[in-house]
């Protein structure tokens, strides 16, 4: 792992995955800055916490975290449905290069719009 | 203390109007309870963000900066609470920050060196800071730095990226020097078209396309195109690009490439990740100069920031005493033109009056706006601000949705109640 970059937030899953997935990363030029929260009863109120909902795809979800903290996901939550997570996904191995295998794409698309995607309309 | 009350859409709001009651409908836990509603674009009179992302966003310290509000810890992105803009220039510590790749440099001001090369010019040359400050004439300008998708995630309907609300932007005092004499220096050819500026900040994977981003040839040799070393008087914050990075002013923050590295000047476009696919707008939807060696048949970078404001004085909701003038305070800015006018409704936009301009920091610079409304009747006031730049462009009623949620430019509504 030291050649790896890793957050010191993420959690256990992910930097298994880390551990998988990012070692063929470059040699790290700096680390990432320390995150300290600020005094406030808000930030003291809340850690952040890089935990996504326990369900069905987590852990391949968790591959995500190899390149960015995972609030992007519940920050972009919920306003995307199951065809717009799915070209978030695909924009992220084609345009950005993530390792992700293809065979995974679909169970990462709907673990995200399950559980971070536009809530179903009214009947 | 503070009061919370949960809106009919299950957002969470502080001092939220009198008469909305909570429905009650949702069980929220007591931390997010208490930690939500920082950064609230709703609460300055603008579309709210995506409730996951107020949910999600606090208030957190990066090395070197007050707390500021986290929208992505790593890469960090974070943005300067409204606080920050209640003064023309923007402190070093509350600057905004951002990042797209996540290995952030951590460079030397005694062993950086700037290269810079490419076949449109006559030599290769490197310089150390050192070499910078001597060699060259300084040169500094006021410019404010907005993130190209400043205010994201006010879009209606909501467009995927960094949500940001109004903070991703800055205004400072930029000093270093001119990068038309640093290429004039190396040699410049006939035939350079475009310059690429390169950061030193990485992918944490080699797929990831490294940063770099171009100009025009004639944008990067303007006299106001720096190489900055100082913001404000002091050297850059490592967050935003010690020991040196690119000032254009007028132009989106994406340009104003962090931790430089590189230059190159190069006779054909820069077709890479960053240029070639990101940071793109449909043509014709807005009057922005075109980046003219960059155009697509459906699209084109972004280019030069719009007319806009921010009204720092006002709250949504906020009551104010009857007797009492309604204070509109605030900043304006546009794409380099310089700001003509703003003027102020309480109406909803139905009449207008001009507000008072503060001390002019240069056509680049945030501009102060303010006016007291007096003898306001009780009731219900809907304030808005419109800028009107000496290019003659006006801030818009209505968005101009595109799909990367860029040039968000909608007037604010900020409804006070006089009592």
């Amino acid at each position: 792992m030291t050649r790896c970059r890793s957050s010191t937030r993420v959690t256990r899953v992910v930097a298994l995955t880390m551990a998988v997935v990012a070692c063929a990363a470059r040699p790290s030029i700096a680390q990432e800055p320390t995150l300290t929260p600020a005094v406030t009863p808000q930030a003291a109120a809340q850690a952040p916490s890089d935990e996504l909902a326990d369900a069905p795809g987590r852990e391949k979800v968790a591959q995500c975290g190899a390149c960015h903290s995972l609030d992007y996901i519940r920050m972009n939550s919920r306003f995307l449905d199951l065809a717009g997570w799915t070209a978030v996904v695909n924009k992220m191995i084609k345009a950005f290069g993530a390792p992700i295998p293809a065979g995974d794409v679909d169970a990462i698309a709907r673990y995200l719009a399950e559980q971070y995607g536009k809530p179903a309309a009214p009947p | 203390m503070t009061r919370f009350e949960l809106t009919a859409d299950g957002r969470l709001r502080r001092r939220v109007i009198a008469g909305i009651a909570g429905t009650g409908a949702f069980a929220l836990t007591p931390a997010r309870l208490i930690a939500a509603p920082v950064g609230s674009s709703a609460e300055l009179g603008f579309a709210e963000l995506p409730d996951g992302a107020l949910a999600e966003q606090s208030l957190q310290v990066l090395p070197g900066k007050v707390p500021l509000i986290r929208k992505t810890a790593r890469p960090p992105n974070f943005e300067s609470p409204i606080e920050y803009f209640r003064t023309p220039i923007t402190r070093n510590d509350a600057f905004f920050v951002r990042w797209h790749l996540s290995s952030i440099p951590e460079l030397n001001a005694a062993s950086w060196v700037l290269t810079v090369g490419g076949d449109s010019l006559q030599r290769e040359q490197s310089w150390t800071l050192a070499q910078l400050r001597s060699e060259f004439e300084p040169a500094h300008v006021t410019a404010v730095c907005q993130c190209s998708g400043n205010r994201r995630g006010l879009f209606e309907p909501h467009v995927p990226g960094v949500q940001w609300g109004v903070g991703a932007m800055g205004n400072a005092a930029w000093r270093g020097v001119r990068v038309k004499d640093v290429l004039a220096r190396a040699g410049l050819k006939e035939d350079a078209v475009e310059v690429v500026f390169d950061g030193a900040d990485r992918g944490a994977l080699d797929g990831i396309p490294d940063f770099v981003k171009s100009l025009p040839v004639e944008t990067a040799l303007d006299p106001d195109t720096l190489i900055a070393f100082e913001m404000n008087g002091e050297p850059l914050p490592p967050m935003n690009g010690y020991p040196a990075r690119l000032v254009v002013p007028g132009w989106t923050g994406t340009y104003w490439v962090k931790s430089l590295v590189g230059i190159r000047v190069v006779p054909k476009p820069e077709s890479s990740f960053w240029m070639g696919t990101a940071y793109r707008l449909p043509r014709g939807k807005f009057r922005t100069p075109s980046f003219k060696s960059q155009v697509k048949e459906a699209n084109e970078p972004i280019t030069t920031m719009v007319v806009n404001s921010l009204i720092t004085s006002l709250q949504a909701g906020q009551q104010i005493q009857r007797g009492r003038p309604i204070e509109v305070r605030g900043l304006a800015w546009d794409g380099g033109s310089g700001i003509a006018r703003v003027d102020v409704s309480i109406d909803a936009g139905a009449t207008w009056r001009p507000a008072t301009l503060g001390k002019d920091l240069g056509r680049y610079s945030f501009q102060e706006f303010e006016l007291r409304v007096t003898s306001v009747a009780t009731g219900e006031h809907v304030v808005t601000a419109r800028a009107t730049s000496r290019a003659g462009e006006t801030q818009v009623e209505r968005l101009i949705h595109n799909p990367a949620g860029y040039h968000h430019n909608v007037m604010q509504q900020v409804r006070v109640e006089v009592v």
